[in-house]
């Protein structure tokens, strides 16, 4: 019977009630090992990449897979970090990435908010709309938003890369907080009105502190729009005072070679503050992904 | 002072086929430190009455004065009227002690000091001091519910609003609480709204009770003149539990006064029942509650035989659910008489008893007497 009933069931089914089945060494070794093999896969190109950067460029095309000790060096990070132009594109990048989450996150919550808790005429038009131009390839507005751009006279400047980030991480994340305050109940609202509280009141008061999850899966996902940007960079900016980071890693390559050493050793100073980032806001991104869900109209 | 006046109140809200009236054009005097239940069934816009009060909803139409100003415009902020609600509402990132100063810093130019100290008066009437430094997270449902108590009490409103507070508490606690709420309310004697769509606690806890019904009052009075003395069919049905029976009749008339046709009994009216239906053609219900259905000899005039098709012995009364013309019927009797499902008991509808609703319009023509004093200290004995 026990047979017959096993051999009824697929393969997911199966693999379900072995997972569902009591922790033996066996098991938890062969759980362990489907484990390391899955990160290894994830990661290894990662730990490379920071491996090539700690070796000089003759171990790096050398036929050494693994380097001696001895032959690891902070060479590169001296170099790049020491580079005056590396050093600006740095700041423009925190400039432009804070700056990013901040306007993002200050418009996506107002816009957020007026969505959630307000009925107006174009509500629902505007709430598609925000979602149809995640849909449409960002190559296809380069033109037409660079022309306005260039009427606005934000070509080349700090704050036009704010502007242009913002446009990308804004639909998204008005969506995304107008979920989170969408299970927020009502009623709190209401309570603080009776308790003498305007609308910006209710908002700063009740609403944002309820919503930090919230708020850090909306900051962590424009500070990143941002950081990794290339594409608006490379039409925006015209000069070295407006270029950022992912432009920056140009820096190291020439119409002849590339220097593989330098170009990584700026890539991994570039993912560090992704990286620092992600671990300080780590416990809310979770909490924020998982219970911020995205609401309909 | 705590006079709230409502006047011509009209409340529509746009639906997809068209409006829906939740409010009609209600008329409402609430008398200084009075406690009044607004009381009716799911979607009789009892809580929109109440969200108008507060200035949660905007009127379509009429005014709602507050000892005599009008503040139907008025932010809610701005009307000092403090709100409990069905779901208490505690802010759930402020502690209790937070949950009940926040009304009063956002309010008033109270200081710290002085802010801390009301807080801790209204905690300690409510018993809930070891609770100030908790978050509603950490609190059960009771305790949330004295605390929502609590942040209204501390702020020393002119009107409390109350929307169902009690519904989400177990029976015994919802007992104790409705106690509590009463000694507070008189205590204070703050004007109170109250709104449920339990008869209990409508008929323990007011000083009158307003039923609605589809957006329109259908009768305010005390307790006992809306169980007694019901305006309608509708506020019969409502108020009383179990709730009366009504049995459509035809009236016909005989030399010896009016008659009421059953199709299991005819019910001859005395002189006062006929005077009742003088002015009516046709149709009358008439009906009774159950505690007043009484158990015939066989040789009572209006008696008749009834089988009984269930019996729930509670101890002090038994409800004996008989079938009458293919409907139930229900009576509660002292609970000392032993009856069994399936017999058959001759029963009788005292004429001082029953009362008479036009069977068209639904409009009281003839209710029963009022107990008398002596009855009601019979009662409270």
């Amino acid at each position: 019977m026990a047979t017959e009933t096993t051999r009824e069931k697929n393969l997911v089914q199966r693999f379900d009630d072995w997972l569902g089945q009591e922790t033996t060494p066996k098991r938890a070794l062969a759980t362990y090992a489907v484990l390391a093999l899955y990160f290894g896969f994830l990661l290894v190109p990662v730990a490379w990449l920071v491996l090539s950067t700690l070796v000089s460029s003759d171990t790096l095309y050398s036929s050494t897979l693994v380097p001696s000790l001895t032959e690891l060096s902070l060479a590169n990070y001296a170099f790049v970090l020491g580079l005056g132009e590396f050093q600006g594109y740095f700041v423009n990048s925190l400039i432009v990435a804070v700056g990013t989450t901040a306007l993002t996150l200050v418009s996506g919550t107002l816009a957020g908010y007026a969505l959630s808790r307000f009925e107006f005429p174009g509500r629902k038009p505007m709430l598609l709309s925000f979602l149809s131009t995640q849909m449409l390839p960002r190559v296809l507005i380069l033109i037409p938003f660079f022309l306005v751009m260039l009427d606005l006279e934000l070509v080349d400047s700090l704050l036009g890369l704010v502007a242009a980030h913002t446009v990308l991480a804004l639909p998204f994340t008005t969506w995304l907080l107008k979920g989170y305050f969408d299970d927020i109940p009502r009623s709190l609202d209401e309570a603080a009105k009776m308790d003498g509280c305007s609308q910006v009141d209710i908002l700063v008061r009740i609403i944002a502190p309820l919503s930090l999850p919230g708020f850090a899966v909306a900051g962590f996902y424009s500070f990143i729009i941002s950081w990794n940007d290339f594409l608006m960079v490379s039409i925006l900016s015209q000069t070295a005072g407006t270029r950022t980071l992912p432009f920056g890693l140009q820096l190291f390559q020439s119409a002849n070679q590339v220097n593989w050493g330098l170009t990584l050793t700026a890539a991994v100073i570039t993912m560090i503050p992704v990286i620092v980032l992600f671990a300080l806001v780590q416990k809310w991104l979770v909490e924020g992904l998982a219970s911020g869900g995205m609401k309909g109209a | 002072m705590g006079e709230i006046d409502i006047d011509t109140l009209r409340k529509v809200f746009p639906g997809a086929e068209g409006e829906i009236v939740a409010i009609d054009d209600l008329d409402i005097t609430i008398e200084d430190g009075e406690f009044l239940v607004l009381v009716g069934p799911s979607g009789c816009g009892k809580s929109t009455t109440l969200r108008c009060i507060a200035g949660l909803e905007t009127p379509s139409s009429g005014t709602i004065s507050l000892d005599g100003v009008d503040i139907t415009d008025r932010q809610p902020k701005n009307r000092n009227m403090a709100m409990v609600f069905q779901s208490y509402a505690l802010y759930p990132h402020m502690t209790a002690r937070e949950n009940m100063s926040f009304g009063l810093k956002m309010t008033t130019d109270l200081s710290k000091g002085e802010i801390d100290t009301r807080v801790s008066e209204a905690a300690e009437m409510m018993g809930i001091e070891r609770l100030l430094d908790q978050k509603p997270g950490e609190m059960s449902g009771g305790q949330q519910q004295r605390v929502a108590l609590g942040r209204a009490i501390v702020r020393d409103p002119e009107v409390f609003l109350m929307d169902e507070p009690l519904s989400n508490l177990d029976a015994k606690l919802r007992t104790t609480m409705r106690t509590e709420l009463q000694s507070l309310q008189s205590e204070f004697g703050v004007t109170t709204v109250y709104v449920t769509h339990d008869q209990t606690e409508a008929m323990t806890m007011g000083d009158r009770i307003a039923v609605l019904n589809d957006g329109e009052l259908q009768q305010i009075g005390t307790p006992l003149e809306c169980y007694h003395e019901p305006a309608n069919q509708f506020v019969a049905g409502f108020i009383g539990s179990p709730s009366m029976n009504f049995f459509e009749t035809s009236l016909s008339r005989t030399g010896a006064g009016a008659r009421l046709d059953h199709e299991v009994f005819d019910y001859l009216l005395d002189q006062e029942g006929t005077d009742a239906v003088a002015d009516v053609s046709d149709s009358v219900t008439l009906g009774i509650r159950p505690e007043d259905i009484e158990l015939a000899d066989g040789d009572e005039p209006n008696a008749f035989s009834a089988d009984v098709t269930v019996t729930e012995p509670l101890g002090d009364v038994t409800f004996v659910y008989f079938e009458i013309g293919g409907q139930q019927v229900t009576a509660s009797i002292d609970g000392d008489i032993l009856l069994s499902e399936g017999s058959t008991l001759d029963i009788v509808f005292p004429q001082n008893r029953i009362h008479l609703f036009d069977g068209r319009t639904g409009g009281a023509l003839k209710n029963r007497e009022m107990p008398t004093d002596d009855e009601l200290v019979d009662v409270s004995l």
